[in-house]
């Protein structure tokens, strides 16, 4: 499944090239993100929570940065498991940033898969949720820097 | 299997307290569709109230001012073959028959149907078209909701902690309506719907009076197609009607991908079943 799009948030990249390398902020725009924490240079450890009406998933993600163009370009790949439901979540990532006559262009393209139990049974489900989290992530990232 | 507690309450007004009492419970009646999400172990329930062993709760009933109401724990083949429901509901009764299969009619409940909340069902779709209305009941009280106000998207209602819903209720739909549902499977023929389609007709004559069209099984919850209804008024249904129902239906709904076919499919056969479901429903649908 691919998710794709881009939003315009209204402060300079410098600025949001630094609120994305500050986890907590990152990690209070994702939508179910309830902890977020930095391993080593490259790695974060992450928990996801999600809901699709009394259906849950949570996933303990592992994310590792592949790439970073500062303050453009950062391609991460992350990947989790939920043993409860054993269901495996699989993600690359690519942020990009540019600068736009109202603050910042942040275009994202990410390359999801949900596998096991959940991916068989639930896929437009998922689909459904990925979209809602991509909008809410986009209002979050909007709010937590405007007036930047 | 991961072991789970049961409760087994004999009364409506102890199954919501114990639904109330434990905001992780979920009810379950005939367990047709949520045994199916255990076993495949999407679902981890860690309590579950059953609610089979309430008495009185099964009644189908017919009153002329306000039409049918069926007991939440009704089951799809009590629906389907009851004479009430026949005379003066037969969509419903359709909609009810091309379930699944046997077995599973005799055990899924119209309760358990439409609290469930999964978009790929038949008999949603037939109930949203006939205006159903839905009973939530607690301990204390009931309210009444619009089926297609209460079905809010996958797997999730506007039921309240501790609420169940009672039973459904269908207005009587009047003099001279015909009715048709039509349901589309890609896989066996006991599968879900990958396309299901209500309508509704008011003719005089060749004429449509009035329509109502809903499409289910291709978004979170069925789709009303008010601009069809719209604009089929005053039109005989000609191939040229049907034909731009059809473009406008493909059109107007934006389907979710599935097993049971891609969007680009699905909004395709949606435009085919609507003018499919209308031909059936002005030939063959039963004038009431």
């Amino acid at each position: 499944m691919i998710l794709e799009g881009q939003f315009t948030i209204p402060a300079p990249q410098d600025r949001v090239w630094s609120a994305i390398w500050d986890i907590p902020t990152l990690a209070s725009w994702v939508p179910g993100c309830t902890s977020a924490a930095q391993v080593d240079a490259t790695t974060y450890r992450a928990h996801l929570e999600q809901q699709v009406g009394f259906l849950k998933a949570a996933f303990d993600l592992l994310l590792t940065v592949v790439e970073t163009q500062e303050p453009l370009l950062i391609r991460l790949h992350g990947e989790g498991e939920d043993r409860k439901i054993r269901s495996n979540i699989q993600a690359e990532i690519t942020v990009k940033l540019e600068p736009a006559p109202d603050g910042t262009l942040l275009g994202y393209h990410i390359d999801v898969s949900v596998l096991g139990r959940l991916g068989a049974l639930g896929f437009p489900l998922i689909q459904r949720k990925a979209k809602e989290i991509e909008a809410e992530f986009a209002r979050r990232a909007r709010a937590g820097l405007a007036g930047g | 299997m991961r072991r789970f507690e049961l409760l087994e309450p004999e009364s409506f007004a102890a199954a919501s307290a114990a639904l109330l009492e434990h905001p992780e419970a979920k009810a379950i009646a005939g367990g047709t569709a949520l045994l199916i999400l255990i076993k495949h172990g999407v679902y981890v329930p860690e309590l579950l109230v059953n609610l089979r062993k309430i008495r009185g709760m099964a009644d189908i009933t017919w009153d002329a001012a306000s039409g049918l109401r069926v007991g939440a724990l009704a089951s799809l083949n009590d629906i389907e073959r009851s004479p009430l429901v026949r005379e003066h509901l037969p969509m419903l009764a359709e909609a009810c028959h091309v379930v699944a299969n046997i077995r599973i009619r005799n055990l899924a409940t119209i309760g358990g149907n439409v609290s469930h909340g999964d978009y790929q069902s038949d008999p949603p779709t037939a109930l949203v078209a006939l205006g159903a209305v839905v009973e939530l009941s607690t301990a204390t009280g009931t309210r009444e909701l619009l089926l297609a106000d209460f079905l809010l998207g996958p797997y999730e209602t506007a039921l309240e902690p501790g609420e169940l819903v009672s039973a459904v209720r269908v207005p009587p739909p009047g003099a001279g309506w015909r009715s048709a549902y039509l349901k589309f499977t890609t896989r066996s023929s006991e599968d879900r719907p990958a396309v299901g389609v209500a309508t509704l007709l008011r003719l005089d004559g060749e004429t449509v009076r009035e329509a109502r069209l809903v499409v289910g099984a291709v978004t979170v919850t069925p789709s009303r197609m008010t601009d069809v209804e719209s604009y089929l008024g005053g039109r005989s249904l000609d191939a040229g009607t049907l034909a731009e129902v059809g473009r406008m239906v493909s059109a107007g709904i934006q389907p979710i991908d599935d097993i049971r076919g891609s969007a680009a499919y699905k909004r395709r056969l949606a435009g085919v079943q609507a003018e499919r479901a209308l031909e059936l429903c002005s030939t063959m649908g039963a004038a009431r």
